[in-house]
């Protein structure tokens, strides 16, 4: 499970060693800032969160206990770090749906297959806090509702509403860059 | 295509998507995690704190206790002198009593200790010389004249002790007057010399009367030293105060203007805006105050303070493109699509932004004065109201992340003596709710809730920054010591 280049790093980071916790630092950081940066509000913000994670990381290594690899655990330690920093700042905020939307239709996604990765991770970026939250945690990281929503203290229906909205959103997102794009190309072909 | 195909299409480009971190992030991990630790040293100083006033409230409770028996082993000398060592013998039992301790008594005793035997001696001489002045030998022979007047001394002799005797005054009896044969006996020679000596005529000689009299009078000696140890020591009656304070929660306030832009606008434009954040970080402050006191109500004070605060500023440049695309809808007589309308969209795209930690510190100088508006045995509330005078005497400044490096377009954030641009000197009005608790007599422990802002703006060299004028809010913790 865990490579023995991060054995040696978890064992100077132990250590108290700077220099290896740089090394994991550089390794571990541009995929965390990625990883935050879908959660977070803004960039510094996901800068922030990272760091806090990193800070957490180094001071709890010793807790590592082996059983996955150690960045499916920094990205877990990443993740429940943006959460509480979504929580303290208030910025978390998702209203208790009545009305529970249920999007079956079908997308097509190999309509959003020429989407640039960054111009997609900026269109969920651009999602509202909840909305984001939720579709990474169920459409990214894996989580089931229920878990979602004892991790953000909502009701599972409130989780899959919040879902269902954040596909919509995004979706129509998507297809307004593509028809962009298109309209662009017709009209630089014109 | 299902949900799960739009899931892993999603996870597939996240676990592809990385983000360069900037330059001085790791520095500012390694900054953070030595935070993390001096806050953990400030919570250990603290419980350490918390724990030795505890300690400190519990030892100075037992003090108390131990100067009420030292008071009364004292006293039979004070006594002694004041009404010719007629009660000494008692108070001297009852302390010994008091601290349960009447073996060591006994023992003393069957020493024969000079002063207690002398003090004895003075209490047989009194005792002998009252009835008919006949001679100790021949007062001694009669058993019930000193039982009962022993009895009668043992019950007035000290106010405090009175309880303890009345319980067990059959006990009391039988040691009194065992002790008193005990040293008549030893020192029957010294009797008849004190008797010589000391009580020559009956005029001389006090009556039991007197001797009752004067046990059963306060000494004014000892009232007068209780009275001024107690006014001296009185929280609300002292007239100065010391009062040292850590103040670990001051927030700073700071409203500055945020540009944002509008994209409700249906106009189809490419801007650039700016746009500002700051995000203050908590303070501290460690101070020192000298409080007098005008009345119950009324105090004024002043003191000096060390302050530390900072702020995250954050700044970023975004380019709005504005644009919008058609909507389509079927038009049934030409059987073709056609545009129906416009959806207005914005995609805003960050030019470069910057993070930079701005850390200040200063010296403060309050003045203050405080209203009691509510008091009881252990508690105080009151207010605070008045002036601090503060000036910046250090500052910091911190690149903690930068997406592009700073242009020149800002001067402020790449000067590296930035905080020098802040008005150095500045005046603040400040007021508080006070909250003191009595932990004895001498030492009270305080917490005052404080919020404070300046007359003038600390900003003033740079007019293309907005002004700044912060509020302070903070929470005053600390002890106080009465004078």
């Amino acid at each position: 499970m865990i490579t023995l280049q991060d054995e040696e790093l978890i064992k100077g980071c132990l250590a108290g060693k700077r220099a290896a916790q740089n090394r994991l630092f550089d390794k571990y950081a541009p995929k965390m800032l990625g990883v935050c940066f879908r959660y977070a509000q803004t960039e510094h913000d996901a800068e922030d969160i990272m760091q806090d994670g990193f800070v957490k990381v180094f001071a709890n290594l010793e807790k590592f206990r082996k059983e996955a690899s150690l960045e499916t655990w920094i990205k877990r330690v990443m993740i429940n770090t943006a959460l509480n920093f979504l929580k303290a700042t208030q910025k978390l905020r998702m209203e208790a749906d009545i009305d529970v939307v249920e999007n079956n239709a079908d997308i097509a996604t190999s309509q959003y297959h020429d989407i640039d990765t960054q111009v997609l991770m900026q269109c969920i970026h651009s999602l509202p806090a909840g909305y984001r939250v939720v579709l990474n945690m169920f459409a990214i990281e894996g989580f089931s509702h229920k878990e979602i929503a004892e991790q953000l203290e909502i009701t599972e229906s409130t989780s899959r509403s919040q879902f269902s909205r954040a596909k919509i959103l995004l979706q129509k997102k998507l297809d307004a860059i593509t028809k962009y794009d298109k309209h662009y190309e017709r009209r630089r072909v014109q | 295509m299902k949900d799960e195909e739009f899931n892993n299409f999603l996870r597939e480009r996240a676990d592809s998507f990385e983000l360069k971190p900037s330059s001085g992030s790791f520095a500012a991990v390694q900054r953070k995690m030595q935070h993390k630790s001096k806050r953990r040293g400030i919570i250990i100083f603290f419980s350490l704190l918390a724990s030795t006033l505890v300690g400190a409230y519990f030892i100075i409770s037992a003090e108390k206790i131990g100067n009420t028996h030292s008071t009364a082993i004292n006293a039979p000398n004070q006594v002694e002198t004041e009404s010719n060592g007629t009660i000494t013998q008692s108070q001297a039992y009852n302390a010994y009593r008091n601290r349960g301790d009447e073996k060591a008594y006994h023992n003393q005793n069957n020493t024969v200790d000079n002063s207690v035997a002398a003090a004895s001696v003075n209490s047989l001489a009194a005792i002998a010389a009252t009835p008919s002045a006949q001679g100790v030998k021949q007062q001694k022979k009669q058993q019930s004249a000193p039982k009962s007047v022993t009895a009668t001394t043992l019950n007035t002799g000290n106010s405090q002790n009175e309880g303890v005797l009345d319980a067990d005054k059959t006990e009391d009896y039988s040691i009194a007057e065992n002790i008193l044969e005990a040293t008549a006996s030893n020192n029957d020679n010294n009797i008849d010399n004190n008797i010589n000596e000391g009580i020559e005529t009956e005029e001389d000689a006090p009556t039991q009367e007197t001797v009752i009299t004067k046990i059963d009078e306060p000494n004014p000696k000892n009232a007068e030293t209780t009275d001024s140890i107690l006014k001296k020591c009185n929280c609300v009656d002292s007239k100065w105060a010391l009062k040292a304070y850590y103040n670990p929660f001051t927030a700073v306030y700071l409203n500055l203007a945020n540009k944002k832009e509008d994209i409700s606008s249906s106009s189809i434009a490419t801007s650039d805006v700016e746009e500002y954040a700051e995000e203050l970080k908590a303070g501290w402050s460690l101070g020192l105050k000298a409080e007098r006191a005008l009345n119950t109500k009324w105090k004024i004070g002043f003191g000096i303070a060390y302050n530390k605060w900072s702020i995250d500023q954050v700044r970023w440049n975004i380019n709005y493109t504005k644009d919008s695309t058609e909507t389509y809808g079927f038009d049934s007589l030409s059987n073709q699509s056609i545009v129906t309308g416009y959806t207005v969209y914005s995609l805003p795209t960050v030019k470069d932004s910057t993070k930079v930690n701005l850390s200040l510190q200063s010296i403060h100088l309050p003045v203050y004065a405080n209203y009691t508006f509510a008091t009881n045995k252990r508690w105080q509330f009151g207010v605070n109201g008045g002036f601090t005078a503060s000036y910046i005497v250090a500052g910091k400044y911190t690149e903690l992340y930068a997406k592009q490096p700073p242009s020149n377009r800002d001067n402020l954030m790449s000067s590296g003596n930035t905080w020098q641009t802040y008005r150095r000197f500045n005046v603040n009005v400040a007021l508080g709710f006070a909250i003191n608790y009595k932990i004895s007599n001498c030492t009270s422990v305080f917490a005052e809730q404080t919020i404070s802002a300046p007359l003038l703006t600390i900003q003033s060299k740079n007019a293309q920054v907005p002004a700044r004028r912060p509020l302070f809010i903070g929470v005053e913790t600390g002890v106080k010591i009465n004078f």
